[in-house]
């Protein structure tokens, strides 16, 4: 396809190798490490879920017990296949016998390394085989129904309590979304825990768990089989606890996940190393159950000016594509992202947005793109907020995005009530239909100002990456490079979840997940 | 500032107001929510009902639309007959004007001129530290950023489950202008025991004069704060921006009072 | 008659401040039957409060109706000049200061008709004694200070020569758990003044914190005080191990009393503080850290005039009122106890 922005085929090869190496450079600077909530992912994957009375989920009781008696090196797979072959339990069973303290996993006689490994492989292959029937079962399920074309129109719930979300997702779907995303309580993304149940309390959004995943997604099967359209159903791997997020988003059959490590190192000041070996397997998960995530380069466009971040925009895109796909994770299913965040005062700030969204959109031929709406600037006047969301939605249709989050005008006063998503949403279809093939019409002019914006904000990409290059990915989000947010590599929450694995460590998981296509970087 | 504005306006004598659409007194209002009846024939009575309930004379449902299975939307315009007094409104309490953050900003380089210290925490067993981040961290709430994205802030969250005496020091410690408290949960009134124990350290420190304390929750009213010798609580709906009006308002009018007073003291009028 | 008690035993005291346990404990409804006692008794009434107090409805719960402070006519009050104006009494300015609020600046009044009245005075205690000296000099002959709910620093010293405390039923369900939680309150307010000269002229002078070893002093950082952890606090010990009094300045907060306690082990401590109202104990009583060995002095003593009990939990439950003032009374020596409803 010919560049409709005139873009030098070499910045773009050379902007493209520069993100890649930044990317291998993070990972083999992570490789020997693992964290809590990675191992405690490995034992939901094995089946472990539930609570105890004080309500600490399983999952964390069986890692903090492997951690407190510094066991936790090896790996849980490692503890967990040494007591199923002791005692010919089930990880569910053995986890529960931990948490009322009537079996310590450590004290068991500890039988070969290779048996054990042999052994808990096995378990974990048959748990993933499961999972991944239930998956088939379910693309089978959405490919008899319709779908609609894209850009897939993604539309927020946040009402706290979980069944309320039920009644505004039904809204959502009867007036043409396609999929829904519950926002989660906020913070949440700082638990070092998953709460357990379903919720109906929640602050500014609702708690991510795995009865809340069931309850949506059976809502929205219901709705789709009656109406003959798929509905998706997308949460977030962000925060202290990406992996397990994602291992839950697969049992439960979501399709979508925002899934990105940056943003909480930045807004959340979650620390760098924890949060990336993080997002390396929740990719994985994701990956491997062909769940499409979403990364948040549209937070940078809030806290920096939109008009100058854009190059970092394009960068933070690029490495985050190769991150993904170091994890696993096809074209199809990374959809890296972008806003419409340019203060509604710019002139010719429409032109600059179209340039950007067009360029997002070359860079990234085979990848769905997030496209997001307008928040930063607005403010309780909602029809102000409703003339911005008309233009953001012109540019979606006739830029061709993949998924579009949709503008709700009260977005700026609230957590938008359920009659402004409807007429949020009743905005985008009037203007995806009004305009569905105008980008097929649209030829920029040679050198015109779209056309010069798009060039120069990759130009300054590639000089951003090739910074990126020579300092590492570490140093660069310490020196604002994101954002405008300094963060340390040293510093930020549950840095102290990290630990060096031993040569006795076992996750069959990541193995099994990448295949053979990726063990050669391993 | 707020006393001067209160004076001129009082000058105004504004006295009974009503809302105005296109002539003084008309009354006239729009309403627009969402009721939990079906789109059908009858459900615009049931709006119209509300609304008289609600004390509007003549409504009129002007658009109505199905949001759901049983959800239908309606907008609705009225003559409301209730009018306010505003000169009363203006003298009960000293006002603050809500601020941006820029202007939040220019206002603090202008009257302030120094950066203003923040300690945060959300404190006693209470384990939520959602509150405090919200109005502290860079990202903050709903697009409103918080404290730590403003150049005239120095922000310290402490996070939850902060003993009160820890939160004590530390303002202490960093010479703090304001003490902000978030309290989440309300059972058995321990927020209450909580607010007031801190009030109570602050000032067996002697430094109540010194700082500005503000508590905040989604079950803490301003009166709750006031009662318990806190300077102002903020309950569910604050955003950054209206905290951060508060502190530089109040900061600023007490920056004057100093400077007045150490003249009348020099002056030797005190 | 109970009243006529009630009286007798406000009339002695110059300034007496009103801290309640709890909401609804009936500290407002004692704080009226107070101010119209000493009116009867012939004297002229200031009242004052630390923050604000006697709003129409509670600040927890709008359901529950709030008595307002009545002042009889020729009273002296000190509070906002917005309250003031919506109170409607008739009034005369007396003075205005300095003090602000986040109600507005406290002005000093006299009212000339009865009436009632919101309250907020300074809401610091250093400038509650000044608000105080002040209506002293306008004539007030007997000064009452409003505490705020739960305010420990209103039963200071500094401030007040007697103290009524407010309990009542809404603190738990249980008539036991009551008396047991009003003892201990109790029991903190009376702490008492240290007899040690030597001890009494250090603390005069302390800043901060200091520890009294068998051969000098060492100061303690006040933020060690307040927020060190276990592990400083043994260090501190470790380096001095013939401490044995610790000297306050400003709060007492029970961890650090932990800390120490924990620290000394088996010999045991001697804490001198300014007064009790900077003493914060709430995980435990008076009485367990005594039999740990740990002791706590004051320079000055609070002076505790009299309980009013309030049998009546709003919208939940009640005891009986003679059985809960009784109870109360035997737990707790040297004190009236009085039913706040029928001493009104």
């Amino acid at each position: 396809m010919r560049s409709k922005l005139g873009l030098d085929a070499g910045v773009v090869a050379e902007a493209r190798e520069a993100a890649a190496l930044v990317a291998r450079r993070v990972s083999s600077s992570l490789s020997g490490k693992s964290t809590v909530s990675v191992e405690r992912t490995v034992a939901r994957l094995l089946g472990v879920d539930d609570a105890n009375e004080l309500e600490v989920p399983l999952p964390n009781i069986l890692v903090d017990h492997v951690r407190d008696h510094r066991g936790l090196s090896h790996g849980v797979a490692y503890w967990l296949g040494n007591a199923m072959i002791q005692t010919g339990k089930s990880a569910p069973q053995l986890a529960r016998l931990v948490a009322c303290n009537e079996l310590d996993l450590c004290q068991l006689d500890v039988v070969a390394e290779r048996r054990i490994r042999e052994v808990i492989t096995l378990e974990c292959e048959r748990a993933l085989e499961n999972l991944k029937d239930a998956q088939r079962k379910r693309q089978e399920f959405r490919l008899s129904l319709r779908e609609s074309p894209p850009p897939l129109v993604y539309v927020l719930t946040a009402t706290g309590n979980v069944y309320e979300d039920v009644t505004h997702a039904r809204a959502v779907a009867d007036n043409g979304g396609d999929i829904v995303a519950v926002i989660r309580s906020t913070a949440q993304s700082l638990l070092d825990y998953v709460p357990f149940g379903p919720t109906t309390e929640g602050y500014g959004g609702t708690f991510a768990t795995q009865a809340n995943f069931r309850i949506m997604r059976e809502a929205l099967d219901e709705w789709s089989a009656s109406n003959g359209r798929y509905m998706r159903l997308s949460s977030f791997c962000s925060g202290l606890c990406m992996p397990e997020i994602a291992a839950m988003g697969a049992i439960e059959g979501l399709d979508n996940m925002v899934n990105d490590a940056l943003y909480g190192i930045l807004y959340r000041d979650i620390n760098m190393r924890r949060t990336l070996i993080d997002q390396r397997i929740s990719r994985m998960v994701n990956g491997y159950f062909d769940i499409v995530i979403n990364t948040g380069e549209d937070n940078y466009l809030r806290t920096a000016d939109a008009v100058q971040a854009a190059p970092s925009v394009v960068a933070s895109q690029l490495i985050n594509y190769y991150l993904a796909r170091e994890s696993g994770v096809k074209d199809s299913h990374i959809a890296v992202g972008n806003a419409f965040e340019i203060h509604p005062t710019v002139t010719n700030g429409l032109l600059i947005e179209w340039a950007q969204a067009e360029l997002t959109r070359e860079l990234f031929p085979d990848c769905p793109v997030k496209f997001m709406p307008p928040t930063k600037h607005m403010d309780g006047n909602g029809l102000r907020t409703h003339a911005c969301d008309t233009l953001f939605n012109l540019v979606t249709i006739a830029t061709r995005q993949g998924i579009q989050t949709i503008g709700v005008p009260t977005e700026g006063t609230f957590t938008p009530h359920i009659h402004d998503r409807v007429l949020g949403l009743e905005c985008v279809r009037y203007v995806f239909n009004s305009a569905r093939d105008l980008g097929e019409e649209i030829a920029f002019r040679q050198d015109g100002f779209i056309q010069s914006r798009a060039q120069q904000v990759l130009r300054d990409a590639l000089q951003l990456l090739r910074y990126v290059v020579d300092v590492g990915l570490f140093e660069a989000i310490e020196q604002r490079t994101f954002g405008n947010i300094s963060r340390l590599v040293d510093e930020g929450r549950g840095a102290d979840g990290i630990f060096e694995t031993s040569d006795m460590y076992l996750n069959p998981f990541v193995a099994l997940m990448l295949g053979d296509t990726t063990c050669q970087n391993q | 500032m707020p006393e001067s504005m209160i004076q001129s306006v009082l000058k105004t004598n504004y006295g009974m107001v009503k809302a105005y659409a296109d002539h003084k007194n008309d009354g006239i209002v729009q309403v627009a929510f969402t009721l939990p009846v079906p789109y059908a024939r009858s459900s615009s009575k049931a709006a119209l009902e509300l609304a008289k309930a609600m004390g509007l004379v003549r409504p009129e449902v002007v658009h109505c639309q199905r949001v759901t299975d049983g959800y239908t939307y309606f907008i609705v315009y009225a003559h409301c007959p209730h009018s306010v007094d505003f000169e009363a409104l203006q003298a009960d309490t000293p006002d603050v004007d809500f601020m941006t953050q820029a202007e939040v900003e220019a206002f603090s380089a202008d009257r302030i001129g120094r950066l203003i210290v923040v300690v945060g925490a959300s404190t006693g067993t209470d384990t939520h530290s959602v509150g405090i981040d919200a109005m502290l961290n860079l990202k903050g709430f709903d697009g409103h950023s918080g404290l730590e994205a403003y150049a005239c802030f120095r922000a310290y969250n402490l996070g939850s489950q902060v003993p009160n005496g820890v939160l004590v020091a530390k303002a202490v410690a960093v010479n703090a202008d304001a003490i902000l408290v978030s309290q989440t949960v309300t059972q058995q009134q321990l927020h209450v025991h909580n607010l007031a124990e801190l009030v109570d350290i602050v000032e067996a420190e002697g430094i109540r004069k010194d700082v500005l304390l503000v508590c905040g929750g989604p079950r803490v009213s301003d009166e709750l704060a006031k009662e318990l010798g806190f300077d102002v609580g903020f309950s569910k709906g604050t955003y950054p921006n209206h905290l951060a009006s508060f502190i530089v308002t109040e900061l600023a009018a007490r920056t004057v009072e100093a400077r007045r007073d150490s003249r009348l003291r020099a002056a030797g009028g005190w | 008659m109970v009243a006529v008690r009630l009286r007798e035993l406000v009339s002695s005291v110059p300034r007496l401040s009103l801290f309640g346990l709890a909401k609804n404990t009936g500290k407002t409804v004692a704080l009226g039957a107070t101010v119209r006692e000493l009116n009867a008794a012939g004297f002229v009434v200031g009242v004052t409060s630390v923050g604000r107090d006697g709003e129409a409805t509670d600040a927890l719960d709008e359901n529950i109706k709030k008595p307002s402070i009545y002042l009889p006519a020729g009273s002296i009050v000190a509070t906002t000049a917005a309250l003031l104006r919506k109170s409607a009494l008739s009034r005369e300015i007396l003075a205005h200061t300095d003090f602000r609020t986040p109600l507005g600046h406290v002005v000093i009044a006299r009212v000339s008709a009865a009436g009632t009245v919101e309250v907020a005075g300074p809401s610091s205690i250093a400038d509650v004694r000044v608000v105080c000296d002040e209506m002293t000099r306008h004539g007030a002959e007997r000064v009452v200070i409003d505490g705020a709910l739960n305010r420990k620093a209103a039963t200071s010293p500094l401030i007040a020569d007697g103290v009524i405390l407010s309990t009542g039923a809404v603190l738990e369900w249980d008539l036991e758990a009551v008396v047991r939680i009003t003892r201990d309150a109790v029991d903190l307010l009376r702490l008492p003044e240290a007899t040690d000269s030597t001890l009494r002229s250090l603390a005069a002078r302390v800043r901060g914190a200091m520890l009294v070893t068998g051969d000098g002093t060492v100061p303690i950082e006040s933020e060690v005080a307040l927020a060190g952890t276990p592990e400083r606090v043994k260090a501190l010990f470790d380096a001095h191990p013939t401490g044995h009094c610790i000297i306050v300045g400003g709060a007492l907060c029970e961890s650090f009393v932990e800390n120490v306690r924990q620290a000394a082990r088996s010999k045991g401590m001697r804490f001198v503080v300014g007064n009790s109202s900077k003493v914060f104990l709430s995980k435990r009583g008076l009485a367990w850290y005594r039999a740990q060995g740990i002791g706590i002095e004051v320079l000055k003593a609070a002076r505790l005039s009299a309980i009013t009990v309030n049998p009546v939990s709003p919208l939940s439950h009640r005891f009986d009122s003679r059985h809960f003032r009784e109870s109360v009374a035997a737990a707790i020596p040297d004190v009236r106890v009085f039913d706040v409803v029928e001493a009104c």
